[in-house]
């Protein structure tokens, strides 16, 4: 259960990497990724085709694992905003294709929300009173079509304001800003470990015992993971394998009485 | 509610401030409601967590017909929606398989919606129902729903409104006469089953009451006992429930009776965004549709205690 963590450069994955507790996955791969057994961190490089892509490759090579959610973070600049100033981002435009995505924050944000405009170059204007970065719309764009969006979230630290101009931002600079943030990044990635648990499927019980007393079809072994699935939740305190079902010599004998046992059993108040 | 999604159109649009100001949301301009409601990879349950209202305009077709078996009396039955969604949070909501998304969805051209009514209505008797894909009255401090619809149907006494709903916020139907033609139909489930499965939603004794001070003041009253929800000893929730209902209400303008069902489609969507839900599990496939093995034996039993003349089975 699994959440990813994508940044741009090497100095805002420092401090998190640090804060986590993350080691280097070992092997050859595209990216930099780093890891403990709940969190994954990648490093894209700059700009939104990177941060896209980084959340591809990640996932493609996770695919057996159970990643769940996403959060891009990062450095951003704003007009006003001091510098240091965390944000979550509630609606994300990609300035190049006027396209425009909506995180659905459902926890309590433990910093403001705001706009956040994804350029392709670095802006030095900020014409609108949005921040402006160069991965989340990439980076959005792909998680999304990963896992549900509720769970692919953006975090941003003011770098950058009119006046204090991005060319004064240094490796030092950025790892302080991410490290002085780490508890509140630390709080989005708790909340989104306590919706996995809402929403992944409970482990499905004497599966094995059941696969070794009869044969299964590949469809009918489908059909028992979800029986049984189904009778953990409706009468978990029964024994399921009673003398009736141990009676049974085939496998649609075994579907047919689970079902029927099931479809018959009243709900508990 | 933390988010107010408001249509560009709409920004400035005299319910947009009210809503802001009443629940201090932080509004953001959106192009079209899709690009945040129902959107490919929202996850029901998890937005229902906190979800957020959209202010939109509904365009294209407006009011629905209704299929016959959902009928209270009339011939030609339609149903219009100016809210998607509901605040309650009731377990065996189809809603929750028919969308992606749990926001609200409210739309603002009433006008639109009353042009399209009075190109339904004919002169045969009509029945216009609002609270399908929401509550007709729960978000009524922000809609103003009644505050347009009631005068509409009252000027047009040949066709019919029901207003669905479990909510008791029902002070503006207090504060004015009674409109023959209007129906407030409520949901019922015995208390314990209500207490259970309808989070979020009034107890049943307050619904009671509601129905109680509607009744007095001369409203007509529906009973929507739909959907029957299979529980232990069921006979002894729903017989002594049905008995104390039917004393209070004693003529009803109609009561609809209907099993737990769903289309097959959205019950594996409600599944999979709800794998842990226990009524979900107990349900089999009858032809298209998912529902209770002991459908017809409840409906049975049910039916025995109501006045044969005012019930509508709904299958």
């Amino acid at each position: 259960m699994t959440v990813c963590i994508e940044v741009a450069l090497k100095a805002e994955a420092t401090p998190l990497i640090e804060a986590f507790k993350l080691k280097p996955l070992s092997g050859n791969s595209l990216f930099p990724i780093y890891e403990n057994d709940e969190i994954k961190l990648i490093i894209s490089g700059v700009g939104k085709i990177k941060a896209g892509a980084a959340c591809s490759y990640l996932a493609g090579i996770h695919r057996d694992e159970d990643i769940y959610g996403w959060i891009n973070v990062g450095i951003g600049g704003h007009r006003t905003l001091s510098v240091g100033t965390p944000a979550l981002i509630n609606k994300i435009t990609d300035d190049a294709r006027k396209t425009q995505h909506f995180p659905s924050i459902v926890f309590e944000p433990p910093c403001q929300t705001y706009g956040c405009i994804t350029v392709e170059n670095p802006e030095n204007i900020y014409p609108t009173g949005n921040i402006y970065d160069m991965e989340a719309a990439g980076f959005y764009a792909i998680a999304s079509k990963i896992s549900p969006i509720e769970m692919v979230h953006v975090f941003k630290v003011i770098s950058d304001n009119a006046l204090n101009p991005a060319a004064n931002i240094n490796k030092n600079s950025v790892y302080a800003l991410i490290d002085g943030h780490v508890e509140l990044i630390s709080t989005v990635i708790h909340e989104m470990h306590s919706m996995i648990e809402e929403i992944a499927p409970d482990d499905i019980p004497f599966l094995d015992e059941c696969i070794k007393r009869w044969h299964f079809t590949t469809f009918e072994t489908l059909q028992l993971k979800k029986l049984l699935q189904r009778w953990q939740l409706i009468c978990p305190d029964q024994i399921l394998f009673s003398k009736a079902l141990l009676e049974k010599k085939t496998s649609k004998e075994v579907i047919a009485y689970l079902s029927s046992h099931i479809e018959n059993t009243p709900l508990k108040l | 509610m933390k988010y107010l999604y408001v249509e560009e159109p709409l920004l400035n649009h005299p319910k947009t401030h009210m809503i802001q100001q009443k629940t201090g949301a932080n509004v953001i301009s959106i192009n079209r409601y899709g690009e945040v409601f129902n959107r490919h990879g929202s996850h029901f349950r998890l937005q229902k967590k906190s979800s957020a209202l959209i202010l939109a305009e509904k365009k294209g077709k407006l009011v629905y017909d209704i299929p016959p078996a959902y009928s209270i009396g009339a011939k030609h039955n339609y149903y219009f929606s100016h809210l998607l969604n509901c605040p309650f949070d009731c377990r065996y909501c189809f809603l929750q398989g028919m969308y992606r998304s749990s926001n609200y969805v409210l739309f603002l051209n009433y006008e639109d919606f009353g042009v399209e009514i009075d190109q339904k209505s004919g002169s045969e008797k009509a029945t216009f129902f609002s609270g399908y894909d929401g509550d007709s009255l729960a978000f009524e401090s922000y809609s103003g729903f009644l505050d347009f619809f009631l005068p509409f149907f009252k000027q047009r006494p040949h066709i019919e409104l029901e207003l669905r709903t479990k909510s008791c916020n029902i002070q503006k139907l207090l504060n004015q006469d009674p409109i023959p033609n209007v129906v407030i139909a409520f949901t019922l489930s015995p208390e314990k089953i209500a207490k259970s499965f309808e989070l979020k939603a009034p107890a049943l004794k307050r619904r009671l009451k509601a129905i109680h001070d509607l009744q007095e003041k001369g409203w007509q009253i529906g009973l929507r006992f739909d959907p029957l929800i299979y529980v232990e000893n069921y006979q002894d929730h729903y017989g002594p429930f049905f008995e104390e209902v039917l004393s209070l209400v004693k003529n009803p303008h109609s009561i609809t009776l209907g099993a737990f069902r769903l289309p097959v489609s959205t019950f594996k969507e409600m599944e999979r965004v709800s794998p842990k839900e226990p009524l979900l599990a107990i349900c089999k496939q009858k032809e298209d549709m998912m529902a209770f093995a002991k459908e017809e034996e409840m409906l049975s039993f049910c039916k025995s205690f109501l006045p044969k003349e005012k019930v509508f089975i709904c299958a």
